[in-house]
């Protein structure tokens, strides 16, 4: 039983279809990526995720609750959280511990609990020791970090990053790519990257591709980032180690299939001196 | 310029002042301007200027940099005062007392936002408000909304300068007279509402996804709890006021 | 080849004198040759900003020199320069620049269509609104609105921020395209993946200071943390005598 399913959905902002018969599976413990070009709808499939888009066509279900069902946003908010592409306009209060304490705050909690969550948050993020720095004096990196722990605070059994990586620097992605693979596999929570950066996707275990509205393309890291030829037709790019295990391929060289990250290379390649 | 904004900014430093709970130095601020408006006499206009003389010692901030963000009321002060020696009767004392007193007014407005955060300051306002939610009156909406402001003037202050440099860069010039400048600065305006309405539109997403507005009641991260400096600080207050009061009462 | 812009031992601070003060930039050297690519890479507060802002003469530096070749002059584009996009049509707004400099009307209606046409915006584009733009197109009006300047160095802050694959590959194709025609180009980013094949020079900054500076091949060798993905994989298959 998947976590979240969105089945079908069809949806318009006034003339523009945005959305067309757009479906998409979520499974706990897994990074799944949405992946495509600009202006291909993965915003407002993300949106779809938790309610904040309700379709004109087509149903979501989250954890068994439909976002159609007014009673339910507040059951999916809490079991969905969304990080957004700028790590500036989520931000909203003047110190790190308060921001995290946020979500909590508006869930009604005793102050003793909304302590315990925004303590075990900061951590589980390696913000902790900022916790009383004004969230300004952090680099964007960590601005993200933040937002993850103010949506962890909910308890979340999913987080949507919307493009979160795209305006931060390399170290600064690496760090957060390695946070977000520590929260699926050590917490089993499910993570839905959108992006059209496919060395982000390379970490990741599951890979939609959308173009105009649909997907067109799904399948496991492995089957989808080889593809180079259909990446490029929607007007994505095959990660680099990727078409470094092609070439080696052709060579003859025994790349396995799952070599996807520049790490996975490396690690190959030595082993292959040995 | 405009990234060295100090009016209003907090101004980190340990001193008695910062330690106070908000909900006590609003009430000080309060019961300071009322007395600053009851004095209408030499001696009593001394004895605010004392207190705030006190409290400017006691918040351990840099005089040099309290006044670097008064300067702009400094010319409103100077052109009132000189309205008031040229036009008035009594003219030369009026002239002091209003000058006096709004320096008054805005250094001990000024002390408030250099010793709170401002998510202090709100929580404070909140909390002493938060019996106008029996009229219905959106309280917490309206500190939310208040601390938020507050969080994005530099970020904002930032992006002005970032569009004028544009500006500038393709050969603007916000030199000039009044019309001048005024003219040169609506194409900077116009993006930054655009900028600040697309930063309001992320920002709703993201509290609309962390349940804002689900709950009004429940705890806070920093519930504010009265201590003895506390007390200490609305006995000091209570008397000040009184001698005040009685001097306005006997006429000195 | 003529040095056009030269850094000397250049200093910048923000907010001298209050609690606030920040030194961005500390005796910097760095010189420009004319018709060059250059890359300037460093991460989010490196001073790689400051130090375009002072090369298009908007700040001074606090100490050092800042020499730029006779008559040349130094567009600059900031990040999310659609930002700022203002005419009443695309025409109007791009011909912002060429106006304030002083040119006729018809002369600068003229520089105007021709930046247009190097972004790759053609005469249908003149009379519509920007705002009805896609955000790629609007990116490339709002560099027209720059480029129509006629400077004789383009600078652009991070030009590829926000642009899928597609959008950043057909922005280095028409900025390839300009420096062959004879412009310089001086591009900051905190990524050197997609444009790090295109730029000739480099120059990395770290916390303020210039840490390496030479042709790309050079500076990417020397620091394969900010080389290219695609540069410090190949490196790496050949160190291992591997041939592709």
């Amino acid at each position: 039983m998947s976590f979240a399913c969105i089945e079908e959905v069809c949806h318009s902002f006034g003339s523009n279809r945005v959305l067309n018969a757009f479906s998409l599976r979520l499974e706990s413990g897994r990074f799944t990526v949405l992946a495509g070009r600009n202006g291909s709808g993965k915003t407002t499939a993300a949106r779809l995720l938790n309610a904040l888009v309700i379709p004109d066509r087509g149903s979501v279900i989250v954890d068994g609750y439909d976002s159609r069902d007014k009673a339910s946003v507040f059951e999916i908010r809490k079991r969905i959280g969304l990080v957004l592409q700028n790590p500036e306009n989520q931000i909203v209060a003047d110190t790190v511990e308060d921001d995290v304490a946020f979500g909590p705050e508006n869930l009604g909690l005793s102050s003793d609990e909304i302590r315990r969550r925004v303590d075990a948050s900061l951590k589980a993020v390696g913000l902790y020791d900022k916790r009383l720095d004004n969230p300004s004096s952090l680099s964007g990196g960590q601005k993200q970090k933040l937002a993850i722990a103010g949506v962890l605070a909910l308890g979340p059994k999913c987080i949507i990053l919307d493009e979160s990586l795209s305006m931060l620097d390399r170290p600064s992605r690496a760090d957060l790519l390695k946070l977000i693979r520590r929260l699926c596999d050590e917490d089993g929570i499910a993570v839905l990257l959108i992006t059209h950066d496919m060395e982000e996707a390379a970490y990741s275990d599951y890979v939609y591709v959308m173009d105009g509205g649909s997907v067109v393309m799904k399948g496991s890291a492995a089957e989808i980032l080889t593809d180079e030829r259909s990446l490029h037709l929607h007007g994505l790019r095959t990660p680099v180690a990727c078409a470094a295990a092609s070439r080696l391929r052709e060579k003859g060289y025994p790349v396995p299939q799952d070599v996807l990250t520049e790490e996975d290379l490396l690690s190959f390649i030595g082993g292959a001196a040995c | 310029m405009l990234r060295d904004v100090t009016l209003g900014r907090y101004y980190p430093a340990r001193s008695v002042l910062h330690s106070l709970d908000p909900r006590t130095k609003l009430a000080g601020l309060i019961i300071y301007i009322v007395t600053v408006f009851l004095a209408s006499t030499p001696v009593s206009l001394a004895a605010t200027f004392l207190a705030l003389c006190v409290l400017v010692v006691l918040s351990k901030v840099p005089v040099r940099f309290m006044i670097k963000g008064l300067l702009p009321v400094a010319f409103i002060l100077a052109f009132t005062a000189a309205l008031n020696i040229i036009f008035a009767v009594d003219g030369v004392w009026k002239a002091i007392l209003i000058t006096v007193r709004t320096l008054e007014v805005v250094f001990g407005s000024n002390i408030l936002t250099l010793t709170t955060q401002p998510r202090a300051i709100s929580d404070g306002v909140e909390k002493g408000l938060s019996w106008m939610r029996v009229f219905k009156v959106p309280v917490h909406d309206m500190a939310m909304t208040v601390s938020i402001a507050f969080r994005f003037i530099p970020i904002l202050a930032d992006e002005a300068g970032t569009v004028m440099d544009a500006r500038k860069s393709r050969g603007a010039s916000f030199s000039g007279g009044l019309i001048k400048k005024s003219r040169a600065l609506i194409p900077v305006v116009v993006p930054l509402f655009a900028s600040a309405f697309r930063r309001a539109d992320d920002l709703s997403v993201a509290m609309d996804s962390r349940l804002y507005g689900y709950s009004r009641t429940g705890g806070s991260l920093h519930p504010l709890r009265y201590r003895g400096c506390d007390m200490a600080a609305y006995v000091m207050m209570l008397c000040y006021m009184v001698a005040m009061i009685i001097m306005k009462v006997v006429g000195a | 080849m003529s040095q056009i812009i030269r850094f000397q031992d250049v200093s910048y601070s923000y907010a001298k004198g209050t609690p606030y003060e920040k030194k961005a930039l500390e005796n910097v050297s760095i010189s420009v040759e004319s018709c060059d690519f250059l890359g300037i890479y460093g991460l989010s507060g490196s001073g790689k900003s400051t130090l375009l802002r002072l090369a298009a003469g908007l700040i001074k530096p606090s100490s050092g020199q800042i020499e730029i070749g006779r008559s040349a002059r130094v567009g600059l584009v900031f990040q999310f320069p659609e930002n700022q996009l203002f005419g009443s049509t695309v025409l109007d707004d791009v011909m912002f620049g060429p106006l304030n400099m002083g040119l006729e009307k018809d002369k600068a209606r003229e520089m105007a269509e021709t930046a247009l046409r190097q972004m790759g915006l053609g005469a249908e584009f003149y009379n519509r609104s920007p705002f009805s733009l896609s955000g790629g197109e609007k990116r490339r009006a709002a560099i027209a609105g720059i480029l129509a300047m006629g400077t004789e160095v383009l600078a652009m802050d991070e030009p590829l921020a926000g642009l899928d694959p597609e959008g950043q590959e057909s922005l280095c194709d028409i900025l390839e395209r300009l420096n062959e025609k004879g412009r310089t180009i001086i591009v900051v980013s905190h990524d050197s993946d997609v444009l790090g094949r295109r730029c000739r020079s480099a120059v990395v900054l770290e916390n303020g200071r210039v840490s390496d500076c030479g042709s790309s091949g050079d500076v990417f060798s020397r620091n394969p943390g900010f080389a290219p993905l695609s540069f410090r994989v190949m490196e790496k298959v050949k160190a291992m005598g591997i041939n592709l």
